[in-house]
């Protein structure tokens, strides 16, 4: 393609040389001769040069498309239990307009308990969902059947939409939706041809005609209402040049302009030109190409406009910011009109609906997309889990979609009552304003997905992401992992073994003598190990894991999911460890699962900018610790939220939703802690101050109060707990002994099989000791067979 | 012991008998087995036997600490009946990927089913990834409590991931766990 525009080039020439050559011979003719073919030279081989800035840039990628990051879509089903509020709340966050005629996709009107939605098509990894105009009905618990208004069939499941949550955009964060010719409506070509550039079929590049009537009706219009570039030059000027003005670069644009037009069809210039055009702006994101444009302005797909949206855009071209119809609507009204009045000058809208069209007020959505920051946390997280299989570069130019596990609903729930709960506790403890600082993670009970994360006390500021990088020391959140790694040993201890609750003294490492106390200075004595669990003891707890080896506690640790280094010092046992909320977050996570680790993903799934499936993330688990021992381990950390450290959480929740979960908190309460899981989420909190000062908040005044707001909020179920099949309840009483359920005070705990106590409890009368060995003999008779 | 295998396949006979006059009418999802994955509530007694009575005195502990759950009878939602069917058929196609991301769907709906992650297992483990197939048994068969079908399936598939894995010991273990639910 290059080649014989050269040649041509130099066909045009030569013979002139050869004529100039026979007539004369003098030195400065020769001299000018040779400076012609200079000339020529140098420009042969600069437009060649040019020749390959087109066709390449052209031919390549040609714009660096930003990745897009969508939360979780909402699956609607019969059964679902959202309120009808809820619905709209969600059809307000996917931007969907009402609207009684549904004229566009993405629309709803209500009736009664009935909505009736036109919802969106869209592309998911796994396949597409097509629009379709569905009644949803709603009863006092929920959904109660969806149907499909063109067949009257009932919908088992109908996914929607999914919520952008924000961007990663190039350097020079330009947004744009690639859109192709033909879903382009022909009004938007038809009035973009007859305001911009009315010979665009016709021409080569450049018009001189243009660009004389532009100067002829901008004089006698005494505005200027006419570019005199064609399309194609103001395509170069965009896609290849700066927006220096000078002569040197007009005479470039023009023959570069020449250029693109002898490689390409009308059509393909067309395309490029449509998707390039700068059209807005919205804080730090340029808007462009229509595509986008569209949605920014309409909340529609460009095929879906009408005349006066495509007239205002086009209306557009000529200046983005001083006909910005969203802060000079009049402006950009009046603009829209000349471009409609221009149109059926041309003949290419009849005046009919032209006149319709100006009937039309602005007509702007009052919907603007997602901000790139949004949900900085979250951005940030995603960010650094795809980073791991994608190239910075990709990620900003390819134009990905990336499909988070992020539930708007309880990302926005969170923030919400987070911010809230924050500053009323700054407050109330008297700390300094504006100081008390914290972070959230929540996650899927069984699947790790993390559904919601905040990362400062203001979520929505981006900068330090305190839930991955704030790496405070746990305190007593680390009990469980103790606690954990004696009922893994159930030939050794249950939840009813006694544990002394009294002074330790221990040498550090530094040859310091270490002496730990209890966090209300009093020794308990012998105490039930479930019982120094919900209390929160030290001294049980450090006796008790100097008794495990701390090097097994450590060990632990790490199948619960540690990855971080862990010094296996005694102080370890107290929570010395120092790990951010999302590390807590996994070790909870394989308690939550039941003794089945699940990396937290942030990331489902990831398309091209075709849609093709590129990768997904899936749910994975992996059995690291007794599902029994957990059982175990899980029922005494329900206890902790019954009668525990964790017990004012059930001002909150109803006490049916049996929540399992441990407060921390760390030496002159510098870090407030708090992690546990209802049915369905998981969620832990910390809060301190960044300079690392005492807070005054204790895990239960502090953290607790967050968790259970949050919690309270977004949980819809309470923890159920499976029962392995070699863990049996019995009765025993409070200093260990089996007892049955006539004892007072005798309470029936899960033991492994075969670690249940035998020693009966004094309680225990004649009577039933009798019937007791009568039924164990009956029991050992009948498992004997 | 006998007795209480009799009245639990009467429950069980009933119940599935029930199931087939459920409100809805739907397709029965070829995944999962029909009547035998209904769970009764009532197979719970046989784990824990007691041999006097415990209804006729009043509760000295009111509170419900550590008290066992009572198991919640779970019918499958039909979303999740409708994303293993979908899951199946991307299955038969040998659109194994797509199968997951559908049961992961429906893990999200019904998140403690044990029937979902034991088609992720089968789909595991039909890929080649036996340590994951391994594990998504377990959990299955942890989630399945009173169903014995299901666990009988999750042992025979734990069996040949082992089996895949070189661990022979461990997978006629686990053959011996499947006979024993026979």
């Amino acid at each position: 393609m290059v080649k014989p525009k050269k040649s041509a080039k130099s066909r045009k020439t030569s013979p002139r040389k050869k004529t100039s050559k026979q007539k004369k011979t003098g030195l400065w003719t020769r001299f000018f001769i040779k400076l012609s073919i200079l000339f020529i030279v140098i420009s042969a081989i600069y437009i060649v040069y040019l020749d390959r800035i087109v066709v390449n840039q052209f031919e390549g990628k040609r714009w660096a498309l930003p990745a897009h990051v969508y939360a979780n879509p909402v699956e609607l089903y019969q059964g679902l239990a959202m309120n009808t509020q809820q619905f709209e709340s969600l059809l307000t966050d996917l931007s969907y307009q009402h609207s009684r005629q549904l004229t566009t996709t993405g629309s709803y009107y209500r009736s009664g308990g009935v909505y009736t939605v036109k919802t969106r098509p869209f592309n998911f990894w796994d396949g597409s969902e097509v629009s379709k105009t569905i009644k949803v009905k709603f009863n006092q618990h929920g959904i109660r059947a969806i149907t499909d208004k063109a067949t009257g069939k009932e919908l088992a499941l109908l996914r929607l939409d999914p919520v952008k949550v924000g961007s990663f955009y190039p350097s020079h964060k330009e947004d744009r939706l690639l859109v192709k010719l033909e879903d382009v409506p022909k009004t938007l070509i038809d009035g973009l041809i007859a305001i911009e550039d009315r010979d665009f079929y016709q021409h080569v590049g450049v018009s001189a005609k243009s660009i004389l009537r532009a100067f002829w009706i901008n004089v006698k219009a005494g505005q200027v209402v006419q570019g005199g570039s064609t399309l194609t030059q103001q395509l170069v000027k965009n896609f290849y040049l700066t927006s220096e003005r000078s002569l040197w670069r007009k005479i470039k644009e023009a023959l570069m302009a020449l250029l693109l037009e002898s490689h390409y069809e009308k059509n393909e210039i067309l395309e490029a030109y449509l998707n390039e055009v700068f059209l807005g702006q919205d804080g730090d994101r340029s808007i462009n190409g229509f595509g986008m444009a569209s949605l920014f302005y309409f909340n529609k797909p460009l095929i879906e406009l009408k005349p006066h949206h495509v007239a205002l855009l086009v209306g557009l071209v000529k200046g983005p910011s001083y006909y910005d119809p969203r802060r000079s609507p009049a402006r950009a009204v009046e603009r829209r009109n000349l471009v409609l009045d221009e149109m059926t000058r041309l003949g290419v809208l009849p005046e009919r609906q032209a006149s319709i069209a100006k009937g039309f007020g602005v007509d702007i959505s009052p919907f603007k997309q997602v901000r790139s920051s949004r949900f900085p946390a979250l951005l940030d997280l995603v960010k650094r889990q795809i980073s791991l299989d994608y190239q910075e570069e990709d990620i900003r130019t390819e134009g990905l979609n990336i499909f988070s596990t992020l539930d708007y609903t309880i990302q926005t729930t969170a923030e919400r009552l987070f911010k809230k709960q924050l500053e009323s506790l700054n407050k109330r403890y008297g700390i300094e304003k504006g100081k008390l600082q914290g972070a959230m993670v929540i996650t899927r009970r069984e699947s790790g997905e993390i559904v919601a994360i905040i990362g400062d006390r203001n979520p929505q500021y981006s900068g330090f992401n305190r839930a991955l990088d704030a790496i405070r020391p746990i305190g007593s959140l680390v009990k469980p992992a103790v606690y954990l790694t004696a009922l893994s040993q159930p030939s050794l201890y249950n939840l009813t073994s006694t544990i002394d609750d009294s002074a330790i003294n221990l040498k550090q490492q530094s040859g310091e003598l270490w002496s730990p106390q209890n966090y209300d200075k009093v020794e308990h004595g012998q105490v039930p190990l479930h019982l120094a669990l919900a209390q929160s003891y030290n001294l049980a707890t450090v006796r008790l894991g100097m008794q495990l080896k701390v090097a097994n506690v450590k060990r632990t640790l790490e199948k619960l999911g540690v990855r971080r280094e862990i010094k296996p010092y005694p102080s370890l046992l107290l929570g010395s460890l120092a790990l951010s909320p999302f590390e807590v977050a996994q070790i909870y996570q394989t308690l939550a699962g039941e003794g089945f680790y699940s990396q937290l993903r942030s990331i489902q799934s990831v398309t091209s900018s075709e849609h093709a499936a590129l990768q997904r993330y899936p749910l994975s688990v992996q059995a690291v610790v007794n599902p029994s021992a957990v059982y175990l381990l899980n029922t005494a950390l329900q206890n902790v939220m019954y009668e525990g450290t964790g017990r004012s959480a059930y001002q909150y929740l109803p006490r049916e939703y049996k929540l399992a979960g441990k407060t921390g908190t760390t030496d002159d309460l510098r870090d407030s802690w708090f992690a546990g899981f209802s049915g369905d989420y998981l969620a832990v909190v910390w809060l301190g101050l960044d300079d690392n000062k005492p807070s005054k908040l204790t895990g239960a005044t502090g953290a607790l109060n967050v968790w259970s707001t949050v919690m309270a909020a977004v949980s819809k179920q309470g923890v159920q707990l499976t029962q392995p099949e070699d863990v049996e309840y019995n009765w025993a009483d409070p200093s260990g002994y089996r007892a049955n359920e006539f004892c007072t005070n005798a309470v029936q705990y899960p033991f492994i099989r075969g670690s249940a106590p035998t020693e009966l409890s004094p309680c225990v009368s004649e009577v039933s000791r009798t019937l007791e060995r009568a039924s164990r003999w009956f029991d050992g008779l009948l498992n004997g067979r | 012991m006998k007795i209480q295998l009799i009245a639990i396949v009467v429950v069980g006979i009933t119940l599935s008998a029930c199931a087939d006059l459920s409100m809805y009418n739907q397709t029965p999802a070829p995944v999962r087995g029909s009547a035998d994955d209904t769970r009764y509530p009532s197979s719970q007694s046989s784990t824990a036997a007691k041999t006097y009575p415990m209804e006729e005195h009043p509760s000295v502990n009111e509170d419900t600490r550590f008290k066992p759950a009572e198991t919640i009878e779970n019918t499958q939602n039909p979303a999740v009946v409708a994303l293993l069917d979908s899951a199946y058929q991307q299955r038969e196609q040998g659109q194994l990927d797509i199968a997951i991301s559908k049961l992961e769907r429906a893990v999200r709906i019904s998140p403690r089913d044990a029937s979902i992650w034991h088609q992720m297992a089968q789909i595991r483990h039909q890929q080649g990834l036996y340590e994951t197939s391994l594990s998504l048994a377990k959990k299955s068969n942890l989630l399945a409590e009173s169903n014995k079908a299901l666990q009988q399936q999750n042992w025979s598939l734990m069996a040949k991931n082992y089996q895949k894995l070189g661990q022979s010991k461990a997978a006629q273990q686990a053959q011996l766990n499947a006979a024993r639910l026979y």
